[in-house]
């Protein structure tokens, strides 16, 4: 089966280069791909805006705070999306607030991590995303 | 505990009381008006009914009660025996009764005195009448009674007369044959003296005697028919021509039955004759009886016919009577109605009145004193439940329903007041709800924007750690160094938020600016590069404004252009006016611009158009100006400037 892409939405850097830190660790050789706001994700999902589309299988690992187009935005709008809308999508945000979480779920994410403070590694989160995408079938294309 | 009290005193009460009691003296007037005319008609019903009609049947009654009595009175005339009279005077007695029973009966009564006085007078005339005809009768009874028997005496006399006549003439009839034979024979024998002597004694005597008893018969007969015939006179003139031809007959019967010379007849004769004598000479004679009688007869007539009279005159009297009472009927039956009609007119003009002064006293008075204000009333209060409360209460007279107005404004006030404390009341409650959701807003971006800098550190200190175990020194001091920056960032975040939260808190009076070198001041404070031109247009030298306010709000303008500018080079444009009784500040750019659906969460706190690590910037600026625009109930709008970058409109009102 071929790789899967992670698509992070992140706009912090130290968040980004702990994920980066956490593949290398766990020697997830998946290919990682960054946006940092809602919108520049869609182009990329899109292939628009001067981005090559995403090919599948891919998972959105979303953040929720983010300038332009929030996390939880960004997930409407691919959900309203045909060609978008049965994306796996995750949510990596260090809000713990439960009308997020509600709000998140009633758009049929895969999960909702929340970033702590005390797990900077993510490393548990993502040697189980690691085992997801491996164990689970992914929708077609 | 208002019940069952009773309110005379003032206002409504009174007023009410006083026009039920008018209309109720009309209608009571009404009722009496009806009484009395009731009792009129009543009064002439009874008379008619109880009075005159019952004197007009009674007296009808009398009058045929009395006829009949008349009626009867022949009756008595016809009587031929005295137990026939009996008879019929005991039927007149008690017809008689009748008649003046009822006279004693109506004489009491009203309406019926008068003809009974009137016909008193004649029905004793019948009485009296009556009696007189009684009598009469019995008298003539008792007188054809004698006379009947001298009758029959007088006719057996004469009868015995003709019968002893015609014996004795049968006798001479005999005698004259043998003398006739005598004489026949003497005259045949030549015997003339004896013939003469025959014929002599024949002539001279014998026939002189049947002459004169021929006569006797004769005249017997004749008196005998006269005698019958006496039965058949009805008049005294007539009975006294037959006495006067009878006497002399009778004398000359009588006288020639006394000298009549016949030895066998000679006594009877006598007798005869001294019998009719008798009863001639008598006083009491067949004709003095029969005088009577007739005298007796032409009486009872008269007075027949007197009461016959005084019948029709009663019966005229009692007709005469009616007509009367009739006339007096008609006039009083006239009269009632007119009384009726009177007693109905009166009784509609009341009954009218009555109608007309109930609706002019609800018009004039319940409907314009008591509906129309009660109807106003009414809407007021509706008004009020529905909360229109502008329009106040009218107030007018002094009685009941004004203390029910003055009520209800004061009420209507009270409501105005608490509608207006409402007001500030949901004011109040929305600013607090307002400053709630910010709270929460606040705590949730905040929480997060602080936690996002700390994690970083966390995370660098670790990777530090264990580059320095690994002996791996390449990334280190960058890591350091953006682990101070994230300290940096930290702090210019608690810094902003101290600004946010105490913006527009600080207790200062508007102080009069001058606008235009406090902009470039503060422009020129932020160009440090110099890579922005600023141009002013504003007529205004100076306002009246909060420093703080203005300061920070021009400064986070400006700061904002100058940040998010995407050219070496850029141009700024503020302008400051007056419109109407607002200030409106302009700041535009000629950057890359918002898109419109980014504009509206450019004012929550912390909201950045790029990541925190491309530009510095701790996101409160807008955040800030919207808030202390709000607290001066004005108003910050974004739109696209001529230039293609952002235009930022702020307006607050002058009075601070």
């Amino acid at each position: 089966m071929t790789d899967v892409t992670f698509l992070l939405v992140e706009d912090d850097e130290i968040d980004i280069e702990i994920i980066q830190r956490a593949f290398k660790k766990l020697r997830i050789a998946n290919p990682l791909i960054v946006a940092q706001n809602g919108i520049v994700a869609l182009d990329i999902l899109r292939g628009q805006g001067g981005h090559e589309k995403l090919g599948q299988p891919y998972i959105i690992l979303l953040d929720i705070n983010m300038p332009r187009m929030s996390g939880l935005e960004f997930l409407d709008t691919i959900r309203a999306d045909e060609a978008l809308k049965r994306s796996i999508v995750f949510m990596l945000t260090s809000s713990d607030d439960e009308k997020d979480i509600l709000r998140a779920y009633e758009n049929n994410i895969a999960g909702y991590v929340v970033k702590s403070n005390a797990d900077t590694t993510f490393e548990d989160a993502l040697s189980m995303l690691d085992s997801y995408w491996r164990i689970v079938e992914l929708p077609p294309r | 505990m208002y019940e069952g009290k009773l309110y005379l005193g003032r206002g409504v009460g009174r007023s009410l009381f006083v026009a039920f009691f008018v209309v109720s003296l009309f209608a009571f007037g009404s009722a009496i008006v009806g009484w009395v005319g009731l009792g009129f008609v009543r009064d002439a019903e009874n008379e008619v009914l109880e009075g005159v009609y019952p004197a007009a049947r009674d007296a009808q009654q009398i009058a045929l009660e009395a006829t009949a009595f008349v009626l009867g009175l022949p009756t008595l005339l016809n009587a031929s025996t005295v137990k026939e009279l009996e008879r019929h005077k005991a039927a007149l007695v008690r017809q008689e009764k009748i008649v003046f029973d009822l006279l004693a009966k109506k004489r009491k009564q009203n309406y019926s005195q008068d003809i009974v006085m009137i016909l008193d007078p004649d029905i004793r005339k019948l009485s009296h009448d009556f009696n007189s005809l009684t009598q009469l009768s019995q008298e003539i009874i008792e007188l054809e009674d004698q006379l009947h028997k001298e009758r029959i005496v007088l006719i057996n006399l004469t009868d015995n007369v003709i019968d002893q006549s015609e014996a004795e003439l049968v006798k001479y009839g005999d005698d004259v044959v043998r003398t006739s034979q005598k004489f026949r024979n003497a005259i045949k024998n030549g015997r003339i003296t004896d013939a003469n002597n025959t014929f002599e004694k024949f002539f001279f005597e014998d026939w002189k005697i049947i002459q004169e008893i021929y006569e006797i018969k004769f005249r017997a007969k004749k008196i005998k028919g006269q005698f019958l015939g006496i039965q058949d006179i009805s008049r005294k003139n007539r009975l006294r021509e037959l006495q006067n031809s009878m006497i002399p007959d009778l004398r000359t019967l009588i006288k020639l039955l006394v000298e009549i010379r016949v030895n066998d007849v000679q006594t009877d004769f006598a007798k005869s004759a001294s019998g009719l004598s008798k009863s001639i000479s008598r006083s009491n004679n067949i004709f003095v009886l029969k005088e009577k009688i007739i005298v007796n007869n032409n009486k009872t007539e008269t007075i027949r016919k007197s009461a016959e009279n005084t019948g029709v005159v009663v019966r005229n009297s009692v007709t005469q009577f009616v007509s009367d009472i009739q006339h007096e009927m008609e006039s009083k039956t006239a009269s009632t109605q007119e009384t009726t009609s009177n007693t109905r007119i009166t009784l509609i003009f009341f009954a009218v009145f009555t109608v007309i002064s109930s609706i002019a006293i609800y018009v004039v008075y319940i409907n314009n004193n008591l509906i129309c204000r009660l109807q106003r009333l009414y809407a007021a209060t509706r008004d009020i439940n529905n909360g229109v409360l502008s329009k106040a209460v009218k107030i007018s007279k002094d009685d009941q329903i004004t203390d029910l107005e003055k009520a209800i404004e004061s009420f209507r006030i009270n409501s105005l007041q608490l509608q207006e404390t409402e007001k500030q009341l949901k004011v109040h409650t929305q600013s607090l709800e307002r400053s709630n959701r910010d709270l929460e807003q606040f705590a949730y971006v905040t929480s997060h924007d602080l936690r996002a800098p700390l994690r970083g550190i966390t995370s660098l200190a670790k990777w530090i750690e264990e580059d320095l175990v690994a002996g791996n020194m390449e990334e280190v001091t960058e890591n350091l160094a953006r682990m101070r920056s994230r300290v940096t960032r930290m702090d210019s975040l608690l810094s902003g938020i101290l600004q946010y939260s105490r913006a527009g808190h600080e207790k200062e009076q508007g102080l009069s600016l001058e606008v235009k070198p406090i902009i470039r001041d503060i422009f020129d404070d932020l160009n440090d590069e110099n890579r922005f031109s600023l141009e002013i247009i504003s007529d205004i030298d100076s306002i009246v404004v909060k420093e703080a306010f203005f300061m920070q709000i021009v400064g986070n303008l400006i700061s904002n252009a100058i940040k998010h500018h995407n050219k070496d080079k850029g141009a700024i444009v503020i302008s400051l006016l007056k419109t109407g009784s607002n200030y409106e500040l302009r700041v535009s750019d000629d950057g890359p611009g918002i898109p419109e659906q980014m504009r509206e969460r450019m004012f929550k706190i912390f909201q950045t158009l790029k990541p925190k690590d491309k530009l510095e910037t701790s996101g409160i600026g807008l955040s800030l100006v919207k808030r202390l625009v709000d607290q001066q109930k004005g108003s910050v709008e974004i739109f696209s400037s001529k230039a293609g970058g952002a235009e930022f409109v702020v307006t607050w009102p002058c009075e601070m």
